[in-house]
């Protein structure tokens, strides 16, 4: 059962029944942009799709929670959904996995957001570490021959 | 109760090994030990010696038998070889070395060969492997990350209850936390992050430091060039072996072909600096929003 803030659960009943989330979508929009996200509906009972997926009907404006369901091989797993529907269109959504099966984990991490940031260097001394990870320190005879052939090019 | 640390020479990079509250082991024997099994290692998978099996095994056709330690490895990358459609390999090794990374370190590159496929060149049976055709392995993307477990274990059962093995930044973090910084391929005095690790793995690959001519050591089969756009990887996983692989492995293929197979964390970086993070690298990483 979902409920927007407003308390109406007509509207929510009708956008969790059709909302069923299967292994193969990728196509959420995490944009703040006003676009519309096609969602698989395998329900329709307020309004019918058009030939793109998308529901027709216009919806409340406000934010809805959904828990979608849907089966894996190991069982029936949850998948929870925040969205925010904006004038019928979906204008921010967030989704969380609740996999409590090792497979449906890493399935649900598929379309789970993956971090996307430009990161800065800090020198080593500034930082509290025991270890340091990077690529295999190269041996001498590698280094050597490196630089016998960079004193080559030079000359 | 007082610790121990050191460290080797050892496949060609360099070791660090710690040991915490060491006061009832035999630290010269068990150092002995390490150095053996890791000399043993070499011995076998070395691609730069010619009294190795695999230098062998590029000599000539025909049935060899494996060490014990070989099946395990093998089906490792036989299992990967499948899920990326064979673009992680151990038959790169002529690729490797027509490029210039030979035996001698000549980086001279020559035309060479397509890469061979799995069933052209190999077939396996019990603790056999016949050579159909010669070829050269290469077992770099994974053996180091596979001797870290090896010594992990051996570590282990010689009693040591904390302890840290360190094969040149693939690391296994064993009953202590080690907060692991992730060196910036652009500038190593500086890290771009640092997690903490404990009973796990993390391993780094990163093309800054084995480069010559056009090349670096990471390959893809198809092109039969040096992979291009990814410049480090990093990978958390329950064990070195494939975490080393699994980083490899993301310079080859989408984050999504590995991520529905395996259970792990990953970090990537291009040239930009940009970064593609799981979870449990993201509070890691130095940025600048977050």
């Amino acid at each position: 059962m979902i409920v927007n803030e407003q308390g109406n659960k007509g509207i929510a009943a009708a956008v969790v029944a059709g909302l069923v989330v299967v292994g193969g979508i990728v196509g959420w929009s995490l944009s703040k942009k006003e676009t519309p996200v096609v969602i698989e509906t395998k329900n329709t009972m307020m309004g019918s799709p058009d030939s793109t997926g998308m529901m027709k009907t216009k919806y409340k404006n406000g934010n809805y929670e959904v828990m979608g369901d849907y089966t894996s091989p190991g069982g029936a797993e949850q998948l929870e959904v925040k969205l925010t529907l904006t004038d019928g269109v979906i204008s921010d959504i967030t989704v969380i996995p609740q996999a409590t099966r090792p497979t449906s984990k890493i399935k649900q991490a598929d379309f789970a957001e993956h971090y996307k940031v430009m990161v800065l260097g800090k020198n080593i001394d500034e930082v509290m570490l025991t270890k340091v990870s990077g690529s295999s320190l190269s041996p001498k005879g590698f280094n050597d021959a490196i630089e016998k052939i960079k004193s080559q090019a030079r000359s | 109760m007082s610790d121990h640390k050191f460290s080797f020479e050892g496949i060609g990079t360099k070791w660090i090994i710690d040991l915490y509250q060491v006061d009832q082991i035999d630290l010269e024997d068990l150092e002995k030990k390490v150095r053996q099994r890791v000399e043993e290692f070499d011995q076998n998978y070395s691609r730069f010696r010619t009294d190795s099996l695999v230098w062998q095994m590029s000599q000539k056709t025909g049935w060899f038998d494996l060490p014990s330690d070989a099946s395990k490895m093998l089906d490792s990358y036989e299992k990967l070889y499948e899920i990326t459609e064979g673009k992680f390999t151990p038959l790169i090794g002529d690729l490797i070395a027509a490029a210039g990374y030979d035996r001698l370190y000549s980086f001279k590159s020559e035309v060479s060969e397509p890469v061979k496929q799995w069933n052209e060149a190999l077939e396996r049976k019990s603790n056999q492997i016949q050579i159909k055709s010669p070829v050269m392995l290469d077992f770099g993307a994974a053996g180091k990350g596979y001797l870290v477990d090896i010594i992990t274990d051996l570590i282990e059962k010689n009693g040591v209850k904390k302890f840290c093995v360190d094969g040149s930044g693939d690391i296994y973090a064993f009953g202590q936390t080690q907060k692991v910084g992730l060196e910036n391929p652009f500038d190593i005095t500086q890290v771009v992050g640092v997690v903490d690790l404990e009973n796990e793995s993390i391993c780094g690959s990163a093309t800054n430091r084995r480069k010559w001519g056009n090349y670096h050591h990471i390959f893809d089969p198809k092109t039969g060039r040096s992979t291009v756009g990814i410049v480090a990887t990093w990978v958390i996983a329950p064990n070195a072996m494939l975490a080393d692989a699994l980083s490899t492995c993301l310079f080859l293929v989408p984050i999504e072909r590995l991520v529905r197979e395996f259970d792990f964390e990953f970090l990537i970086l291009d040239s930009q600096m940009n970064a593609t993070a799981s979870k449990g690298f993201r509070d890691g990483l130095f940025s600048g929003t977050k």
